[in-house]
């Protein structure tokens, strides 16, 4: 108080210009994110149980534990309280097949935040989404694990002849042996010849929406997502430009092909509602650390994830590509933010705002 | 110099924004239904001789010189500069260095009031009113201009830019319109909006000498539509006026920074100022509706700049409001006026809170460019955590020249000042608005500005 009272006039705060600031701040845009996984999460716990609380403890654990340990080798200030930890560690989660090991888990979560972020000099500084520079890493250690799912709600692996018989038994033939990407990929090789799958596939979309069918933990359920991307949208945590940019880029490949030979090609519905498609569109690509700056970038990104996605599901090896397409556009990121630099205004060509 | 484009014709049927800003609380209820009341006289005036954009004014006066109200104390030292005239009667106490708001000691002229007397001066003005349809035939452009310079009319909007070389017609660039900046954008602040209520006429007369020195054809107010009373006032005030310039009042929607010159300009006339350069450079001259004010008083009556509307405002202050003062009146003295300072008072700025500079004191006098004071409390204060950049894109979308307010943060941050004069730092204006939306709290304008300073010195080397 002293201090404060000198010669009868008060001392006041000095600072830098504006004074004032708006409501929102990061942590609460990681706390968005977190809410936005909550359908999912709740989801992920319906369906798989203990698996889910499991995988996903497993991977923020990873995820927390290498950010401490970064930061305290580089003698930097902890950084838990932005969240973003938290984030990576449930979306890298939500993209592990529920009966995976949860030591690799967490293995997988410390590598998104120590190798996805923290080399790079933390928050903001990586140039690869952390959550899938985790997921490469483990698809490329532990491939097949990475690609077994069991029957939601039971410890069946998809495809085994237990499951087949449980699918049987229950009448569940079409989720017990195969998950739906694995089964689009069948009938893509097929080239239009097992037109019994195709309709199975069909049969499944009202499952896909559910997310009652095999596949990653967080990443089935397509209205559960929906939901948390709706809230995201709501809270202006992400602009349109990315999702929309995804589903366009799917259907440039997907609805092409299906209007052609309808009987021979799962329908761009399939496609959209499959896999991590949605996931990818509404909260892997929307990462704003790794996504264009302006409105105009995000949305070519999107497109690219889009059309990657598909090119990746329709040629590569892998079932599903959502994660490498995403790592890629990352990669293009900073020629999208170059090309679609904003143009001052009063420089020749930007008159009038 | 670029095409420019012919200003549309009908002003007031046009949307008129601009892509970007920001939407802070505007807080103006605290003051805007308060009348504009003459502040007392303070026992002493301190009249700093920098108190406008340009060389400081030469005292010419000595200590125990007797001055009268009106009387030119300073004058002008070179072209871009402008005199001082005391606002009271009294005595000259001193003239030595003194804490200005820019942090340095300047050279100030200390005058004691004779009260009785200067306030028998301020009786006889209060009858020399100028009402909207002033004949203007007796004047000529040159001797508006001249009226304007001797009165040493400044940029009252905070600018502080010498009025007279804006109203100064140039051959090579024609002034197309004159526009007046009533938009008043920052929170709290209402001297303006006061002002187009009870002084319409005084503004508009302001605004027909403008055009009549600068020889525009058109001109134009700007008002922001959250003050639906204010541009009802100025509608009224012209109509009545039954004058045949050709003037329109335009409605502009309310948000940050939408009173800055560049985002103003485009969004009434669908031209843009080049990037380095001027208003004038695409035919426009544009002024602060207090200014206009103050032109018309000192042609109508030869009255110099001596005193100004200002708004005390913000949680901090017991009683707020908007207060005709005089220049050189000291801080300390309005705020104990309006009932001192609060119990949580934590920080003083000069202006409003987007842009105005914070104060450490109020031991400062009030200058020809300040437009209130805002007194801000703990709550609204909080220091805020920074984070580190999540490259959201929030400042790039909030910056209303379209810079790429995180890369010059970063580029001014880490010195490197040819990367950030090529991405044009020095367009900025330091609006305030990128630092307002980021997340992470990071104080971009701060680092910009010192990424600035940085541009100038090697944009001055080549
Ligand atoms: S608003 Fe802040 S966090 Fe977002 S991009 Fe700009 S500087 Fe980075
Ligand atoms: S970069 Fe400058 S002009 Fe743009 S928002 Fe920030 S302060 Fe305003």
């Amino acid at each position: 108080m002293a201090a404060e009272e000198k010669r009868g006039t008060r001392l006041f705060m000095v600072e830098s210009s504006p004074h004032v600031g708006g409501d929102l701040t990061t942590p609460r845009v990681m706390l968005d994110v977190l809410i936005a996984l909550a359908p999912a999460t709740l989801v992920a716990l319906w369906f798989f149980k203990m698996y889910a609380v499991v995988l996903v403890v497993s991977c923020v654990a990873g995820a927390a534990f290498a950010e401490v340990l970064a930061n305290r080798l580089m003698h930097r200030s902890n950084s838990l309280g932005d969240l973003s930890a938290v984030v990576t560690g449930i979306i890298l989660a939500f993209c592990l097949p529920p009966n995976f090991p949860f030591y690799f888990a967490f293995m997988g979560g410390a590598v998104s935040t120590g190798i996805g972020k923290m080399v790079f000099g933390g928050l903001g500084a990586n140039i690869f989404n952390p959550a899938m520079v985790g997921r490469a890493f483990l698809t490329a250690c532990f491939g097949t694990m990475m690609t077994t799912w069991t029957v939601p709600g039971t410890t069946q692996v998809i495809g085994s002849p237990e499951a087949i018989e449980y699918g049987v038994a229950h009448g569940l033939e079409a989720i017990t042996q195969a998950t739906p990407m694995g089964l689009v990929k069948q009938v893509l090789k097929s080239g239009g010849d097992d037109p019994e799958k195709l309709k199975t596939l069909v049969a499944l979309m009202p499952r896909m929406c559910l997310g009652s069918v095999g596949g990653s933990l967080g990443e089935t359920s397509a209205i559960a997502i929906l939901l948390g991307g709706g809230w995201m949208l709501l809270r202006r945590t992400i602009t349109w430009h990315i999702p929309v940019g995804v589903v366009l880029g799917a259907l440039a490949f997907a609805l092409p092909a299906w209007l052609v030979s309808p009987a021979a090609v799962p329908n761009p519905g399939i496609h959209i509602l499959g896999g991590a498609m949605l996931f990818g569109a509404f909260i892997i690509a929307t990462d704003p650390v790794t996504c264009p700056l302006s409105a105009k970038g995000r949305l070519i990104f999107g497109v690219g994830v889009g059309i990657l996605t598909m090119l990746i599901r329709i040629l590569g090896g892998y079932p599903e590509g959502v994660m490498y397409a995403v790592l890629l556009m990352n990669a293009l990121t900073p020629f999208l933010d170059q090309w679609t630099k904003a143009k001052p205004l009063g420089l020749e060509g930007n008159s009038n705002a | 110099m670029a095409v420019v484009k012919p200003i549309p014709d009908r002003l007031e049927k046009r949307r008129l924004t601009f892509k970007g800003g920001v939407h802070p609380p505007e807080h103006k209820e605290i003051t805007e239904h308060k009348p504009i009341e003459r502040a007392p006289l303070p026992p002493e005036i301190f009249l700093p001789t920098a108190m406008h954009v340009g060389a400081p004014a030469t005292p010419v006066v000595a200590k125990k010189d007797v001055v009268s109200r009106a009387q030119l104390v300073a004058e002008a030292s070179g072209f871009v500069s402008a005199p001082i005239h005391s606002p009271v009667s009294g005595t000259v106490k001193d003239v030595l260095p003194l804490p200005h708001q820019s942090g340095r000691m300047v050279l100030s002229i200390v005058i004691q009031t004779d009260v009785e007397k200067t306030e028998e001066i301020i009786r006889a003005e209060a009858s020399q009113g100028v009402e909207a349809n002033i004949d203007l035939s007796p004047y000529t452009p040159e001797q508006i201009v001249r009226a304007v310079k001797d009165a040493g009319i400044v940029g009252l909007g905070g600018a502080a830019f010498p009025t007279f070389i804006k109203l100064t017609p140039n051959e090579q660039k024609p002034t197309d319109i004159v526009i007046l900046n009533g938009t008043e954008c920052e929170p709290f602040l209402t001297a303006d909006h006061r002002s187009m209520l009870e002084t319409p006429g005084r503004i508009i007369a302001g605004l027909r000498l403008a055009m009549k020195a600068t020889g525009a054809p058109r001109g134009a107010i700007g008002i922001e539509d959250n003050k639906p009373d204010a541009i009802a006032s100025m509608k009224k005030a012209l109509q009545e006026a039954n004058v045949t310039d050709r003037i329109e009042i335009c409605t502009l929607r309310t948000k940050y920074p939408q009173g800055g010159e560049r985002n103003l300009i485009p969004a009434i006339t669908g031209r843009a100022v080049p990037v380095g350069g001027f208003p004038p450079d695409v035919g426009i001259a544009i002024f602060n509706v207090g200014t206009a004010a103050a032109i018309a008083l000192a042609v109508a009556h030869s009255r110099p700049l001596m005193e100004r509307v200002m708004t005390l405002t913000g949680l901090g202050i017991k009683n707020p409001g908007n207060l005709l003062v005089q220049i050189g009146t000291p801080l300390q003295f309005l705020v104990d006026k309006c009932g001192g300072t609060t119990h949580g008072a934590s920080m003083a700025i000069l202006g409003g809170p987007m842009m105005g500079p914070t104060a450490p004191e109020l031991n400062l006098p009030v200058l020809k460019g300040m437009s209130g004071i805002t007194v801000l409390t703990h709550s609204e204060t909080r220091p805020r955590k920074e984070f580190a950049c999540i490259r959201c894109g929030r400042c790039v979308d909030a910056c209303p020249l379209g810079l790429m307010p995180s890369l010059l943060a970063r580029l001014g941050q880490r010195r490197r000042a040819e990367e950030a004069l090529r991405l044009n730092v020095l367009a900025c204006v330091e609006c305030g608005s990128c630092s307002y939306v980021c997340p992470s709290n990071i104080p971009l304008v701060q680092y910009i500005r010192s990424g600035k300073a940085q541009a100038q010195k090697i944009a001055r080397k080549k």
